[in-house]
């Protein structure tokens, strides 16, 4: 394997001001399935084809919004090495118990970026009970249900600070730079899209100046048609449409953006190259970013800006 | 989605209110089956207050001077206990329940 280091987005939790209609949105919507529920009451999901115990977690609280987001790093013993890394970076961490407040998962390593946010990393996770086969294997063991997600996929956070957030994300990390988009006068970033190995993105970070902000989370679909249905299931239910069906320019994906009950955004989308370690920065100026994000109108929607939880 | 699924909602409340916003000078029928935000967004006024629709963004602020609303949860880092206990609302979060006036925040 030549993957090393960080290995990919694997965990998020959020916050949800209606635990009950949250838990009908992203199992009934989405597709997800419930693991079960922690001691506190949080609701552990998961999508169908994801082998970790959960990838999800529901928070009932005040505010919407993330709590954490989680990557899955390649040994327990590279979370020694993170620690020591993190600290000489200079940012806050320590470690969290293995079966604590998420049953199933290894001691994480929780650090506090400079934007507010806060990252776990783990590596020791039991596989969760209804996971894709692994012999004669086939497509998947349950029909898929609602939108069909497959996995959580990444997230894109806003906050201050993002460009020290970016170097923790290359340097300690060990994140490939996939794409950004310049400030308007050409110096420096506005948004980074990173990733940990092959996918567009597991994270992406916008400079903002409220801290620990969320703009959505993304899930993973199989194809265009895919993304066809959940349109289709966002009418039949009602549910918030934020953008969408349509392409992005960044990253090339074809995607839907709507909300959950709680006013968190999602996204659904499909496609997208695959990223090597060998491949150049692209580059959005800040005029073309209009087509970056909406491929096929080239405007720039202001609620898709500036709408965050 | 509709913080207010019309599915679990049983017998749909048929009455309609009227929306009165002094400092536009304007009025709005309202359903009392969906949200203030959604006839003001219907109204096509003052697109910017249709952001997440759930409680969770905080752009569609109000001012509630009069009248009776049912409420769902707003976060609190928009709008404090004490916000609430005033009149200061998320228009996606209220539905009429008599005839309102009231005044834009946001």
């Amino acid at each position: 394997m030549s993957i090393t280091g960080i290995l990919r987005s694997g965990l998020m939790q959020l916050r949800v001001l209606d635990l009950d209609k949250a838990v009908e949105h992203y199992v009934y919507r989405l597709g997800m399935d419930e693991v079960g529920r922690t001691t506190d009451g949080r609701v552990m999901l998961k999508c169908f084809d994801e082998f970790d115990h959960h990838s999800f977690v529901l928070r009932q609280a005040d505010t919407a919004g993330m709590d954490l987001m989680g990557f899955k790093a390649e040994s327990d013993a590279y979370l020694d090495v993170l620690e020591e890394k993190t600290k000489a970076f200079g940012l806050p961490c320590r470690f969290v118990p293995a079966n604590s407040d998420q049953p199933g998962f290894g001691r994480r390593l929780s650090v506090d970026l400079p934007t507010g946010h806060r990252f776990d990393f783990f590596a020791d996770v039991e596989m969760a009970e209804d996971h894709p086969e692994l012999r004669n294997p086939d497509i998947w063991q349950k029909e898929p249900h609602g939108m069909g997600v497959s996995c959580f996929d990444h997230a894109l956070l806003y906050g201050p600070n993002s460009k020290e957030a970016v170097r923790y994300c290359t340097e300690v990390m060990g994140m490939g730079v996939v794409e950004v988009a310049k400030l308007p006068d050409g110096n420096g970033d506005i948004c980074t899209w990173m990733t940990s190995a092959n996918r567009t993105h597991d994270v992406a970070i916008l400079e903002y100046e409220q801290p620990g902000k969320l703009h959505h989370v993304g899930f993973k679909l199989e194809d265009w048609s895919q993304v066809g249905h959940a349109a289709d299931l966002i009418s039949i239910y009602n549910i918030g449409l934020d953008a969408g069906p349509m392409r992005h320019g960044v990253t090339r994906g074809q995607t839907i953006y709507f909300f959950d009950p709680s006013g968190n955004r999602n996204e659904v989308y499909a496609g997208g190259y695959a990223y090597y370690p060998d491949m150049p920065v692209r580059v959005w100026d800040f005029d073309q970013v209009g087509k970056g994000i909406f491929y096929y109108t080239r405007e720039l929607n202001e609620r898709f800006l500036s709408v965050v939880t | 989605m509709d913080i207010f699924d019309p599915v679990r909602v049983g017998r749909a409340d048929e009455r309609t209110f009227t929306i009165s916003i002094p400092s536009l000078e304007i009025s709005l029928p309202c359903k009392a089956t969906e949200t203030v935000l959604t006839a003001i967004y219907r109204a096509g006024i003052l697109p910017k207050l249709w952001g997440c629709r759930g409680g969770g963004c905080g752009v569609c602020k109000i001012q509630l001077h009069g009248g009776q609303v049912d409420k769902a949860p707003m976060s609190r880092d928009h709008i404090s206990i004490e916000d609430e206990k005033r009149g200061v609302l998320l228009a996606c979060c209220i539905k009429p329940r008599s005839d309102l006036t009231l005044d834009i925040i946001s």
